[in-house]
């Protein structure tokens, strides 16, 4: 079947070779001709390289760079931003005599591409346009004003920052004295108490309790000593207590009957009694001297006792006060030292922001460097003309052969022997076609000069895709020749 | 008219005389003019008309289909009643009926059983005489109108045993004449004459005028030529529905495609044949 087709339309070729080739060189011209009446748009493209300075990984931490993906993530839509292009619009003078810039940079973005390549920090900015010079002029004039803008908003950016650093930073200075100053007050407040230790001022009161103690002692055995001293001189009282200690003595010894004990308490007695007797007839004759030494001395000691006691006491109250007044500096200190701590961060923060400003003012961090500023392109990239008319020569040749096929299919005369056997007769003979031998050669000479012809119409149909090829732009400086010659006829017409 | 009338009464009476016995020769006093007379060979047609292949070319292909065609045409024909009266038609002008009866007749004559006569039946354009390049004269036309006898119409050819009947005179109405019982008794009385004699006729085309369907009711059969790529499929069914069955069969003519698909190298061989 496949192979039937394919012979049917060689010898449908081959039967009318001359309409076939002079058929597949109109269709052919036709293409060229629409490939050079297309209107010629030019791409002009820029690519632009983000660049991460070496300072910026030097001072890693220590800055605050903006982040280079969030850039590129808002890229394509940064650069074809409406504010962006009408700026772009505005400078290079395109909307002139234009109204309504909305359309126009419609146009503008549809005809943009921004392509990046992440993996390379790459960006490129494509235009196509029909005046070259306009397209080279877009993408320059954009990327200029994209990457100034940015430039200028990280600037700022840092500048922010580090403004809002610095305003933090004196706010949380004034806290921070602030608080200081309350805790110094504080500390002055209660000072003492702050300061002692507890363990010292407790064992300072127990001494003190101790020396109390002693003081005490003292002071009774004084006071006892004084009744001793009142007594100390009479003969009879020494006796009385000799003879006790004779009657301790023997009743260690013996039961209260021996006699011996007996006779030491009738001898106890009897003095006694004698005392007794005697106290009250005369006066004891006293030392008066030894009397008021003792007296001075027990008040004395009676005075540094009740010093001792007072101390003791304020001590005491003094180690009560001691846990309540050390929270409270405790908590001043606390707010203090957090104060303390954001007033460091921010400070340290400040120096990095400032760092940072520093590598934005003198372009040390990110930068975009334009590696490959658009030019103005020499041909144009839509249409492809080659392509185009490659398409051509290959279109003439199908679109001949499928006009002659479609003239077959018109051609609905008897075109082989098997009508002629499907009418229900007999086929009596098939003929062929006769032809006379001049004429045949004639028909040959004919066609022989529409081939010769065709071919060199062909060659020089070649010329054209050969000059694409080769990108020379004759025939574009003809066209614009033309095109021009045929404007400045028109605006002649509409002067006259 | 008075003279083909008294001719076809004669014939008339021939035929019932003669029916019993078709073998026997008629008599030589009725037909002094339609008795083949042996041409000399220098006052043979010479046609310089190179589609005559079957004289020029004898050994090519389109001569070899023409005996083809012939050889089937007897076949047909051949039988009682012998079916002798054959006419060449087609659908549209310019399909090549002339010539191929003309090739057909050639082909005829070349053999050795028949005798044959090549009528021009084409009034409106007839093309035989100038094939054969022999001037127009009285013809069929004039024995329709009774102007001329058959003896005196009668051009011998001297290519084979090939006698033709020119158009004749230019007539204004060629269906009335056709469709006339004299031209029935015409065919009738020319059929008759011999036997062994085909009778040829190259008509107009069908569609364009009624003769060859007057015609082709009148003779024994028609062989219908279609060209390629000419007359269109429609154009030839309707001009099958004309003749009304009577169509023997079909030649087909200037085969392209049949000289595509028979390059076996045959034509080139037997055109080169002779050449040496």
């Amino acid at each position: 079947m496949q192979e039937s087709e394919y012979k049917k339309y060689l010898q449908l070729i081959a039967r009318r070779k001359e309409f076939f080739v002079v058929g597949a060189l109109v269709i052919m011209t036709v293409v060229f001709l629409v490939s050079y009446l297309l209107p010629r748009k030019y791409e002009s493209s820029s690519t632009v390289f983000i660049e991460k300075n070496v300072i910026s990984d030097l001072v890693k931490g220590l800055t605050v760079t903006p982040s280079m993906d969030d850039t590129i993530n808002v890229l394509t839509y940064a650069i074809t931003s409406r504010t962006l292009l009408t700026r772009v619009v505005d400078s290079l003078d395109m909307n002139l005599g234009k109204k309504g810039n909305e359309e126009l940079i419609k146009d503008l973005q549809k005809n943009l591409t921004v392509k990046v390549k992440e993996k390379n920090n790459l960006f490129t900015i494509a235009f196509v346009h029909n005046d070259p010079r306009i397209a080279r002029d877009l993408v320059n004039t954009l990327v200029r004003f994209y990457i100034e803008e940015n430039t200028s908003f990280k600037r700022g950016e840092s500048y922010d920052a580090t403004k809002f650093l610095s305003e933090q930073i004196q706010a949380f200075n004034q806290k921070l004295q602030k608080a200081e100053g309350e805790v110094n007050a504080y500390k002055r407040a209660s000072g003492g108490v702050i300061a002692i230790d507890e363990g010292k001022l407790f064992e300072e009161i127990n001494v003190a309790q101790q020396k109390l103690y002693d003081l005490e002692l003292r002071r009774r055995q004084l006071e006892g000593m004084r009744q001793v001293t009142r007594t100390a001189n009479d003969p009879m009282q020494a006796r009385l207590v000799a003879l006790q200690k004779k009657l301790d003595d023997l009743r260690v010894q013996y039961t209260d009957s021996y006699p011996d004990v007996i006779t030491v308490k009738g001898d106890i007695e009897s003095v006694k009694e004698q005392m007794r007797t005697r106290r009250a007839s005369e006066a004891q004759p006293l030392d008066p001297q030894e009397i008021a030494r003792i007296d001075s001395e027990i008040s004395a000691l009676r005075v540094t006792e009740d010093g001792l006691r007072r101390h003791i006491a304020s001590n005491r109250e003094l180690l009560q006060r001691i846990p309540e007044a050390k929270a409270g500096l405790a908590k001043l200190e606390v707010e203090r030292e957090n104060q303390k701590k954001i007033y460091d961060e921010l400070y340290s923060r400040h120096g990095q922001s400032e760092v940072s400003k520093q590598m934005e003012v003198q372009d040390k961090s990110t930068t975009f460097r334009v590696v490959d500023p658009a030019v103005l392109p020499t041909h144009p990239s839509s249409p492809n003309r080659l392509a185009i008319m490659l398409l051509g020569i290959v279109g003439g040749a199908v679109g001949s052969l499928f006009l002659l096929v479609l003239l077959d299919q018109i051609d609905t005369s008897a075109k082989d022997v098997e009508f002629a056997k499907s009418l229900g007769v007999p086929l009596l003979a098939v003929v062929p076609r006769m032809q006379v031998p001049e004429e045949v050669a004639r028909a040959r000479r004919k066609s022989k000069g529409i081939f010769a012809l065709a071919a060199v119409y062909f060659l020089l149909l070649l010329v054209f895709p050969a000059m694409e090829l080769m990108g020379l732009p004759y025939m574009d400086k003809a066209l614009d020749r033309v095109s021009a010659a045929v404007f400045s006829q028109g605006s002649k017409g509409l002067v006259h | 008219m008075s003279r083909i009338e008294m001719a076809m009464e004669k014939a008339a009476r021939l035929r019932e005389e003669g029916g019993g016995q078709p073998g026997q020769e008629p008599p030589p006093a009725e037909s002094a003019g339609t008795a083949p007379p042996v041409v000399p060979p220098a006052q043979a047609l010479t046609p310089q008309n190179p589609f005559l292949v079957t004289i020029h070319e004898p050994h090519s292909q389109a001569a070899e289909e023409y005996r083809k065609l012939k050889s089937v045409l007897v076949k047909l024909t051949d039988g009682t009643p012998f079916k002798n009266a054959l006419m060449v038609t087609s659908a549209v002008p310019g399909e090549g009926k002339s010539l191929t009866a003309l090739n057909l007749a050639v082909s005829l004559a070349q053999g050795l059983d028949h005798t044959v006569l090549l009528v021009d039946a084409d009034l409106r354009r007839p093309s035989l005489h100038r094939y054969l390049e022999i001037k127009q004269g009285k013809g069929l036309a004039d024995i329709l109108k009774g102007e001329a006898a058959i003896a005196e119409t009668i051009v011998q050819t001297g290519i084979g045993k090939l006698a033709v009947i020119r158009s004749g005179t230019p007539v204004e109405n060629p269906v009335e004449l056709f469709s006339s019982q004299k031209m029935r008794a015409l065919v009738d009385e020319l059929k008759k004459r011999y036997p062994d004699r085909y009778l040829i006729f190259d008509t107009p085309p069908v569609l364009p005028f009624a003769e060859s369907r007057a015609l082709s009711s009148i003779v024994d059969g028609v062989v219908f030529v279609v060209m390629e790529r000419f007359a269109t499929q429609a154009q030839i069914k309707e001009a099958f529905d004309h003749l009304k069955g009577g169509v023997l069969g079909v030649v087909y003519n200037a085969a392209q495609s049949a000289l595509e698909d028979e390059s076996y190298g045959y034509s080139k061989y037997y055109q080169a044949q002779p050449q040496p």
